[in-house]
């Protein structure tokens, strides 16, 4: 894995919204399979799942077709899921929690960039401010370049 | 792509030589000027037809805002 797609990335990629055409351009060339960590998966859909069951018919309607679109990508082999070191990722992040000298950004903006950076990935692709500091940080090249 | 390392430079530069590589493709590591071994890089085979993405999501009805809403619904609990 050489490119890292953290969850508000990806549902850009399988929701229509404002990032979604700078995260379209940013993985068009790029080969598929896009490789994913379990952990993502879960995230993608546990966050969808959790819309298409919840009380707010608009959110279910978007969720549902994002839902959709999310198993068809992962049955065409857009998205494939691969291995991770999770010790590693989870080290890190739990270094990166205890080094931030102000208050740490939530267990998941840590933890996606620890995945990346233990995967040895050279790329993190994420609209997350707080995520994107540590991946530069830690030597990887960041997409879109500018938020 | 450098398709060809000595083991020095295989063995210091492991990750910007191999990360480039396919799966199934391979670097030819040489000893001495003389081939010693062939690193071949595992993984899972790449489609052969390329999806575009932003076309298929551009097809979807609704509109940015309300997908925006839901991403916005979801990063909020992570």
């Amino acid at each position: 894995m050489t490119h890292y797609l953290d969850l508000g990335f990806l549902l850009c990629l399988v929701t229509k919204a404002s990032g979604s055409p700078l995260a379209w351009e940013a993985v068009r060339t790029l080969p598929q399979p896009l490789p994913l960590t379990t952990l993502q998966a879960l995230q993608v859909e546990n966050g969808l799942r959790k819309r298409m069951l919840g009380p707010d018919p608009k959110l279910q309607a978007v969720a549902a077709r994002a839902w959709g679109l999310w198993q068809f990508y992962l049955r065409e082999m857009v998205f494939a899921l691969t291995l991770a070191p999770w010790d590693a990722a989870f080290a890190l992040a739990r270094s990166w929690n205890e080094r931030t000298p102000e208050e740490p950004p939530t267990s998941s903006f840590l933890l996606h960039p620890a995945i990346a950076a233990s995967c040895g990935c050279t790329h993190f692709l994420s609209f997350q401010p707080e995520s994107r500091a540590l991946a530069a940080a830690a030597g990887m090249t960041l997409l879109p370049v500018k938020l | 792509m450098k398709k060809t390392a000595s083991v020095a430079e295989f063995t210091k530069q492991f990750g910007p030589i191999t990360n480039d590589l396919a799966p199934g493709e391979s670097v030819q590591v040489t000893s001495y000027g003389k081939v010693h071994g062939r690193y071949v890089r595992e993984g899972m085979p790449r489609r052969r037809r390329k999806f575009d993405l932003g076309k298929r999501l551009a097809q979807e009805e609704y509109g940015a805002e309300a997908g925006q809403q839901l991403v916005d619904a979801i990063l909020s609990e992570v």
